[in-house]
Parts: structure tokens; C-alpha cells; sequence
């Protein structure tokens, strides 16, 4: 196929969606996907809820590190976080199309709270002392207000990796850089004894990091609540095939380009060591694994103890071929996940070629093929899917 | 009351070019209504078929989009060591250290913000962000170039590691200048001054030639290192035979890897001849990392901290990760045009050719062979003719850049300027980023395109705005 009749091709799906799929392709099937929009929306906001709740226990845990700071408490509140990892990372399939989460509007300079989120490689060194630098960043320079508003003013001002908010914060300020080859990041407890001025703005900066993380969630489980007002009444409310466009390009797009591409591939050609997304706690095998299960948790509006009307029950209708290709390729991307040996960042150093290295290879193959087959459902659906790169 | 947000932007957004495209009548494999004439669509392919449809602050961000997916992988890559903090040497993540001993920032992604352009600081006082200063002094370096600072060398660093001094600060200060539209209206240019202040190595001397410069976004710089050598020498008029008051001249510039002088394309005095080159040198002067093409630091004559500070590695910046680098910015896509059935903006367009400023702002240019397929024989609208012309004195930096004279610079390239307050909040434009706006922009246009910029100011409000309209959209 030449070029030409490439960008054509590309330019007729782009056409489709704009164009509110005037031109439904000759395989798209008829269908009514209410069940699947509604299950998506409770999907959406039951995690999001799940998410909020642990971020509040994550609070607690640091109040107590902050009132009685010993080596238990600060435990403690590390594995509050590594908890509070667990259900936002099944949320982020519902990010990359415009929704609550990350919508950027020209007009107002309005955004979705995401890169104040989970924003990462974080430049260490913008927040706290590091390595060869025993005073740098905002907590030693008293200029510079800690208020969960101006640490929101000052994520990625003029750098991407100036990042001075969300959970990979939070996580530094537990865990202290990565200095150690076979083990996470290990602050002392001291760095939060109360009285010294680089300490007390260390605790502030800890508590305001924390309560903008409940703010921004807290948004999120608004904008999904059933029965209000909100994101979610607009959502059930649109053309099927807009919404269905909505929740697939979000999974395609996790599958694709932020797991498989920014988190998976780009990781292991970097072969640095931190070069991962949960460096100073060592836990990024735990977000990979919990990437994955939110792509498949849309796939069967499935969430802890929910369990909705999933988009398998509509392909199964319609192609049940089709959606036994996408139920084994899920399970095969969940057994090359959870193959990949942690701590990750021992894999990230490892020779080219290695056996360790092969399993996130497969891995990331497993993801594309995903994606893949997302596409093509969509295709079925009268769908186009577009994987975002931002 | 909460306010109401609009949702759904980007995804349909992407699709709103197209949309656009349908209501003047291209309809791709003709479907919709009639089918009137492909080529306005092509006007929309400022990249040809690389190029993204987007219109998001991640517009600058994207691949090309007819690229393999394998080149792809390499280009995430790439875009990861674009946005990476580099650090002191010696460190404990070896790969990433080496940063300095001079520098002026410590990440690509710090002077290019989303890919996207750089802007002068807001204050006096503060140190700049995303803009440098070029030094040199009267004569030539060996290869021909500008003639380094024995102490300060090319450029201004204004960062240094711990235990070595810095260079000093560059502060910029305006001076107000009120103008007149033809048709009454009064506008203000602001007239900027740069002084050296703080210095750390001893006075600059009374010959040395200073040269302010933003860094530019880093769209489309793999199709502009496509065009053949060819295009540039027909394009080119040094002596003006043509009589149009215009004599673009190509700038011949020293290739370290090829070992001779050849065409320079890049960089605001087309001072660069290849991406490859522009990185190496943006790394050693800008971060203070050496490659396998400049393996020198720059540290001057009598700067003996920077002689004896630790390396990171020889070079500090391997070729694996320059490769990545190089096809990342070769390849990083240009957005589409939008709004092609706004009648304003057609109105511009045909004004922007009617006064004159399509004659350097070349519209279309083909690509020949490159290195990257996805680059090869592509049309594209750069609106840049790659030479150097006389902009006129009141706009010149005063410092030669091997065959560019002090008051000659690049034609820039004009393809996504529309998006830089979307990608970059701001509207600084020419290379010191002293025009708030593109009228200003236009304004300072002297020399050569004196007679545009009259043109331009004489024109109707109506007529002015529809001009600005027009760059908009691109």
C-alpha cells in the first residue's frame, strides 16, 4: 500500500469520529450498549471511590508518622501507600480522553488533576536534599510557600520532570532516593523529627502532598457519582458510540503507549536502573500488573466486589470469536505480567537478551496484541480507536 | 458554583482539520460532498504524511505519523532522554551523570518545553529558562565560525556544578517605542538591551559580540535536513539578480562529521547543517556533555575548576542514546493546519502572499532522500526558505555566524507557530522573543522585508487582523 492511500485510509477514520460516524463501515454491527455505558460509569467511580478511601488511610497513617515519627510508623505509612497504588492504578484506563481526569480546556486554562497526580520520573532534586546536594529543592528553600496550592502551582512549571506533586512525591518524601542496587530507597525517620526548619517544611510538605492527592481524587469520585449532576449523567447521556469510543481508546491507549511503550519499553532500552515508574519503593512490578487489570477490568465492568454489565457480554453477542480472542489475550498478558521478576529495576540492568529481560518483552507483545484486538472491536462496533501518544 | 468544563476536546479535536476540510469540499475517497480540489487539503498536510492531527498542549509531541513501529520504540526512547534530568558526575545511575561542569540546563525538555518553544524571563532579575546567550569575539574559529571568548567561550553558561563558578547571568531590559499603524492606530515595540552581569571569570573585554536566543520548538527539523541542497542553491538570489529588493543567501556551515563546509539549515542563523550536529552541540553548550562528535568541554582558558572536575564517561553521551536522540527530533511531527474554511483566515492567507511574505516564507518545499523514509520525498509547508536575509540593523545581534553577517537570520520556519500559546502558554516570537504577539512579530521585520512590514503596517485593521488570523492557523 503506498503512502498516499495509507493517509487516506487514516484520514477517513479520523473522519468517522469527527463527523459523529456518519459513514458506519459495511461490518459494524447493531447494537445497544446502554448496559455497558451505565456498568462503564459505576466502574469509573467505584474505583475512583476505592482510590479516595485508601488515599484517606494514607493520610491517617502519615499523622501518625508526623506525631510519632519512628522507623514502625514510617513503615507503616509506606505500606499505606504501596496500598493506595493498588486501586489508582485500575483507574488509569480512563484517562486519555478528555474526561475528568485529564481534560485540558485552551480556553479557561482548566485541567484535569492527573499530571498533579501521578506525574513521573520526578526530578528529585526539585523537592528535598539528594545525593551531592544537601540542601536543594523546595523544602530548603524558604522562600517558596508549602500549601497544597502553591505546590499545585508549582508542578512542571518549566521542566516535565519538575514535579512537585502527587503519589511519586509522596513516595520520595517516604522513601528518600534509590542509592541501593537490590533494595528500595531508605530515608531516615529523623528526616521527619519535629523542630529544625528543613524538617518541619519536609512534615508540611509531606501533609500538603497528601491532602492535594484527596483533593484531586476527591474531584474524580464527584465528577463520577451516580445520580448527580456531574461527568457521569453527560457520559450516559451521549451517542453510544461516543461514549464506547471513549472508554476503548482509554484502554487501547494504557494497553499501548503507557504501559507497553512509556513504562515497559522505554524502561528497558533506558536500562537504568531507576528508570521505572515507582523507583524509590521498588513497587512498580505491582503498578504494571495493576495497568493491566484496569484495561481488563472496562473489558468486564469488573471492580472488587462489582461486577456490571461488561463489553464481553456486547461482543459476545455480536462476534463471539471476537471476544474469546480478547478474554485469552487478556489472560495471556496477565500471566506474562505477573511473570516479570521484581524488584523491576533488577531487570531494567540486566545484559540484552537476558531471560528476565525476554519476560517483559512478551509482556509488552501481549499488550500490543491487546490493543490490537481493542481496535478491532471497535471496528466491529463502528468504532475508531485511537491509540494517544502524549 | 462549580463551573461547567467542556469535555472532549482532543479526541474530536484532532478531527476538527478534517471537518474543516469537508466544508470547502475535500472529501477523502469522495465521500460526502463534492469533490473540488485535493490540494487544498494538501495545504492542510504541513508535514505531508507525517503529519499528526492535534491541537493539544501535546501538539509538538507526537511521531511522525507514518512511522514503523519499530522507529517508534527508538523515538520513545529518545523522547525519554529528552525529558531526563541529567546529573553531576560521579553518580550512582553512571548513565545519566556527567552534567557540566558549565551548564545551562540540566534536561532538553527544560529550554524546550513540550517540544515547544522558549520565551525571555518575565523578570529582570531571574535567570533565564529557555534562552541563552551566544558569545564571541572579532575573527574566525578555525573552521570558519564564530570566534569563541578565550574565557567564556561560545556561549553563556549561567549554571555550574558545586565547586566551580559561574559564567554569570544575561539580563534583558526594554525600552518602550511607540509606532503607528497606517491607519492611526498607535502600537509600542520593546527594544531590548542584554548585559553580562555577575561575572564569575573576570570582565567580557570591550570587543565581545553577545547574541540572545530563545530556544525554538523542535517540530519537522528531520523534514528541513530533507530538503536537497539543490532547493536551497535555487532558492537562493545573493546578489539579488531577480531585482525583488530580496537576496537570500545560503549559509555555509562547518559539518564536523563530514569534515566540510556545507549548507547550514538549522539554528536561527541556519548556523547548523544537520540534527545530529544541533544536539551534540546543544549538549556540550547547554548541558556540558560530551559525544563522540564534540568530546572536548568547553572550559576556557582560565577556568581550572572546569578542567578539573570529574567526567561522566568519554564520551559522557553515548552514540546509542544519540541515535535515539537524533531520530527523535528528526522525527518529532508537525501538526496539521486548521481552520482551512475560515474565510478570515483565507483572506490572510491571500494577503500574506499579496504583501510579499511568502517570497521568504517559502509555502511548499519537497523533500528528497533521507535517512528516514517516513521523510523521504514528502511536500511539505515549512514557510521557511532555510536562508539567511537581512533583517535590518534594528533586529540584528551584531554577531557574525560563519557567512550569516550580524544583521541577517534564518527565515523561520512559520509550521505550528498557531499552537505555541497552546503548547506554551506564551506569544514571544523572533529568536530573542522580544514581539508580544505576531503583529509585533511582524513589525520588527526590516531590511529586506522592510517593504512587507510597511506593507503590513499600512494595511486596514480589518486586513491586519485577518493577516494575524492566518498565522493562526498554521
Amino acid at each position: 500500500m503506498s503512502e498516499r492511500m495509507k493517509m487516506s485510509s487514516k484520514r477517513i477514520g479520523v473522519l468517522a469520529i469527527c463527523a459523529g460516524l456518519m459513514a458506519t463501515p459495511a461490518a459494524a454491527a447493531d447494537y445497544d450498549a446502554s448496559a455497558q455505558i451505565d456498568a462503564y460509569a459505576t466502574l469509573v467511580y467505584t474505583t475512583y471511590k476505592a482510590s479516595y478511601d485508601e488515599a484517606l488511610k494514607l493520610r491517617s497513617a502519615i499523622d501518625t508518622l508526623l506525631a510519632d515519627p519512628t522507623d514502625a510508623n514510617l513503615k507503616s505509612a509506606k505500606a499505606a501507600w504501596i496500598a493506595s497504588r493498588e486501586p489508582y492504578g485500575r483507574t488509569e484506563a480512563f484517562r486519555f480522553y478528555d474526561g475528568p481526569i485529564d481534560f485540558y480546556d485552551a480556553d479557561s486554562g482548566e485541567e484535569g488533576p492527573e499530571a498533579l497526580l501521578n506525574s513521573w520520573p520526578l526530578n528529585e532534586a526539585y523537592i528535598d536534599y539528594v545525593e551531592g546536594n544537601p540542601e536543594s529543592g523546595i523544602i530548603f528553600d524558604p522562600s517558596i510557600e508549602i500549601t497544597p496550592v502553591s505546590l499545585a502551582e508549582d508542578n512542571q512549571m518549566d521542566d516535565e520532570a519538575d514535579v512537585s506533586t502527587g503519589y511519586h512525591a509522596v513516595e520520595f518524601l517516604l522513601w528518600g532516593q534509590d542509592m541501593n542496587a537490590d533494595g528500595p530507597g531508605n530515608r531516615p525517620v529523623s528526616d521527619f523529627a519535629p523542630g529544625e526548619s528543613d524538617n518541619e517544611r519536609r512534615r508540611a510538605y509531606l501533609e500538603a502532598a497528601t491532602d492535594l492527592l484527596i483533593q484531586n481524587l476527591s474531584t474524580l469520585v464527584d465528577a463520577w457519582k451516580p445520580g448527580a449532576d456531574n461527568y457521569a449523567a453527560e457520559f450516559k447521556a451521549m451517542d453510544q458510540k461516543e461514549a464506547l469510543q471513549k472508554m476503548m481508546t482509554g484502554m487501547a491507549t494504557l494497553a499501548e503507549f503507557e504501559l507497553a511503550s512509556e513504562r515497559m519499553s522505554v524502561a528497558l532500552d533506558s536500562g537504568y536502573q531507576e528508570d521505572e515508574h515507582s523507583c524509590f519503593s521498588d513497587n512498580t512490578h505491582r503498578d504494571l500488573i495493576a495497568n493491566a487489570d484496569s484495561v481488563r477490568n472496562v473489558y468486564f465492568a469488573d471492580y472488587g466486589s462489582y461486577d456490571g454489565a461488561g463489553l464481553n457480554e456486547l461482543v459476545a453477542e455480536i462476534d463471539p470469536a471476537l471476544n474469546d480472542k480478547m478474554v485469552t489475550q487478556f489472560q495471556a498478558t496477565d500471566a506474562a505480567i505477573n511473570a516479570i521478576p521484581h524488584p523491576f529495576d533488577q531487570v531494567l540492568v540486566q545484559e540484552k537478551g537476558s531471560a528476565d529481560r525476554q519476560k517483559v518483552e512478551t509482556a509488552i507483545s501481549a499488550l500490543q496484541a491487546e490493543a490490537a484486538t481493542i481496535k478491532e472491536i471497535g471496528q466491529r462496533l463502528g468504532i475508531d480507536v485511537i491509540v494517544v501518544t502524549e | 458554583m462549580r463551573k461547567k468544563v467542556v469535555f472532549g476536546r482532543s479526541v474530536l479535536g484532532a478531527a476538527a482539520v478534517i471537518a474543516a476540510a469537508l466544508t470547502v469540499g475535500y472529501a477523502p475517497l469522495g465521500i460526502g460532498g463534492e469533490t473540488k480540489d485535493a490540494s487544498e487539503m494538501d495545504m492542510a498536510l504541513l508535514g505531508g504524511t507525517t503529519t499528526i492531527f492535534r491541537t493539544s498542549r501535546e501538539a509538538f509531541s507526537a511521531p511522525a505519523s507514518n512511522l514503523d513501529s519499530k522507529s517508534v520504540r527508538t523515538f520513545m526512547f529518545g523522547r525519554h532522554l529528552f525529558r531526563r534530568n541529567w546529573i553531576i558526575a560521579p553518580a550512582s545511575v553512571e548513565d545519566l551523570d556527567g552534567l557540566g561542569p558549565l551548564f545551562n540546563r540540566v534536561s532538553c525538555s527544560g529550554c524546550h518545553f513540550k517540544d515547544g518553544r522558549g520565551e525571555p524571563p518575565e523578570k529582570q532579575d531571574a535567570l533565564m529558562k529557555s534562552m541563552l546567550v551566544r558569545l564571541s569575539i572579532p575573527g574566525e574559529s578555525p573552521v570558519g565560525g564564530p570566534n569563541p571568548h578565550p574565557v567564556y567561550g561560545d556561549q553563556l553558561n549561567d549554571r555550574a556544578i558545586l565547586g566551580v563558578p559561574k559564567e554569570g547571568r544575561a539580563a534583558i531590559t526594554y525600552e518602550e517605542r511607540a509606532g503607528t499603524y497606517g491607519d492611526g492606530t498607535p502600537y509600542s515595540l520593546r527594544y531590548p538591551t542584554v548585559d553580562v552581569v555577575d561575572l564569575g571569570y573576570g570582565p567580557l573585554g570591550d570587543d565581545v559580540m553577545i547574541s540572545p536566543r530563545v530556544a525554538p520548538a523542535v517540530i519537522g527539523m528531520g523534514l528541513l535536513e530533507a530538503i536537497p541542497e539543490k532547493t536551497l542553491r535555487d532558492l537562493a538570489d545573493p546578489d539579488d539578480a531577480d531585482g525583488d529588493g530580496i537576496s537570500g543567501r545560503v549559509n555555509m556551515v562547518w559539518d564536523e562529521a563530514a569534515q566540510k563546509r556545507v549548507p547550514g539549515r538549522l539554528g536561527w542563523k541556519s548556523n547548523q547543517p544537520t540534527v545530529r550536529q544541533q544536539i551534540a552541540g546543544a549538549f556540550l553548550g547547554d548541558m556540558g556533555l560530551t559525544t563522540s562528535l564534540f568530546g572536548t568541554q568547553n572550559c576556557g582558558e582560565t577556568q581550572t575548576e572546569c578542567q578539573s572536575a570529574p567526567n561522566g564517561g568519554e564520551p559522557e553521551v553515548d552514540d546509542t542514546r544519540m541515535d535515539a536522540l537524533e531520530l527523535y527530533i528528526q522525527t518529532l511531527a508537525v501538526p496539521a493546519r486548521r481552520d482551512l474554511d475560515d474565510p478570515v483566515a483565507q483572506h490572510g492567507e491571500q494577503l500574506f502572499t499579496d504583501i510579499g511574505c511568502g517570497a521568504c516564507h517559502t509555502p511548499t518545499l519537497k523533500t528528497g532522500e533521507h535517512q528516514v523514509a517516513a521523510l523521504s520525498d514528502q511536500t511539505i509547508h515549512p514557510y521557511s526558505d532555510l536562508l539567511v536575509h537581512n533583517m535590518g540593523e534594528e533586529l540584528g545581534d551584531g554577531r557574525p555566524d560563519f557567512e550569516a553577517q550580524g544583521d541577517e537570520w534564518r527565515t523561520a520556519p512559520l509550521w505550528g507557530i498557531g499552537l505555541v500559546p497552546t503548547v506554551n502558554g506564551h506569544r514571544y516570537f523572533l529568536h530573542d522573543g522580544r514581539a508580544r504577539g505576531f503583529a509585533e512579530a511582524i513589525l520588527w521585520h526590516g531590511g529586506e522585508a522592510e517593504k512587507s512590514r510597511e506593507a503590513f503596517r499600512t494595511l486596514s485593521a480589518e486586513d491586519r487582523d485577518a493577516l494575524v488570523r492566518f498565522l493562526e492557523t498554521l
